[in-house]
């Protein structure tokens, strides 16, 4: 159960450890046994889910919304995005959600909070984002999907989808297990099959 | 005299660096090597060595060197 900081009690087990460093705002909802490390920083209308753990460094705003169990390592940006259960980023990983920046508007004054459009980035259950991969504003990756190492992704990857590239190219398919399947979608290191469907793949009954 | 090998086997032979020579239709890509890197290798040199966009979907259906060749036909003999 997520609970806002300012009820949390210091001895309760299930509190989530904030190291001193970090700035979590107060109206941040940081759920159980959530661990946030140094100079990690979490807007007022972030939403953290419960057993998640905030590498140093990372930041995110814009009314992110994350799930339970969910790593972000060190220095990633999150705006906005929804990262379902389960989800990894790895370090210095970009979730961007504006899809015209600018820093001023037509007429030159600087841009305020209502002067853009969200497109924010889903990420799906147990999908990963390799290291320093940047994902465009108003993607969806798919569950299990595995981004590669810096890859740029500009289009949606289908569920078990292993992409590489810039733009992102889909090479192959990934397991829940993190491997890459063989040529008849089966694991060759933990043995699961799956099937095609619209939106990617399925586990075989 | 041997003909040339196509862009298929050319293009497999340097990524796996094996001779052009010694693959066959039958072989498997996965035999010559090619990891997920590969692939993204293959993709991007087939592009640029014809010229034509190759969808990822189509590539994603090239288990052996015979399946790239028969997908880079309809490119070396356009209707």
């Amino acid at each position: 159960m997520n609970t806002p900081l300012s009820r949390q009690l210091v001895s309760d087990p299930d509190a989530p450890m904030i190291v001193a460093s970090a700035e979590v705002a107060a109206g941040a909802v940081v759920g159980a046994r959530t661990r946030i490390w140094h100079q990690a920083q979490v807007d007022a209308d972030v939403r953290l889910g419960a057993d998640c753990v905030l590498g140093k460094g990372v930041h995110i705003s814009s009314a992110a919304v994350i799930g339970d169990k969910v790593k972000i390592q060190n220095g990633c940006g999150v705006y906005g995005a929804v990262l379902e259960d389960g989800v990894l980023l790895a370090p210095g990983v970009r979730l961007l959600e504006d899809p015209a920046p600018r820093s001023v508007t037509p007429d030159g004054h600087l841009k305020g909070r209502d002067d853009w459009r969200r497109e924010p980035v889903t990420v799906r259950y147990g999908a990963t984002i390799g290291a320093n991969a940047v994902i465009v504003p108003g993607v969806t990756v798919g569950r299990f999907a595995m981004v590669a190492v810096g890859t740029v992704v500009g289009h949606d990857v289908p569920d078990h989808g292993l992409v590489m590239g810039n733009p992102a190219r889909q090479v192959g398919w990934a397991c829940q297990c993190g491997h890459r399947l063989d040529d008849i979608l089966t694991c060759p290191s933990c043995g699961r099959r799956y099937l095609r469907r619209p939106h990617g793949l399925s586990a075989a009954p | 005299m041997t003909p040339a090998p196509g862009p298929a086997r050319s293009v497999l032979a340097e990524i796996s660096g094996r001779a052009a020579s010694t693959l066959t239709p039958e072989g498997r890509l996965a035999d010559l090597g090619m990891d997920s890197l590969g692939r993204l290798t293959l993709a991007v040199l087939l592009e640029e060595r014809t010229g034509r966009p190759l969808s990822d979907e189509a590539l994603l259906k090239v288990r052996t060197v015979g399946d790239l060749e028969r997908l880079l036909e309809p490119m070396r003999h356009p209707a």
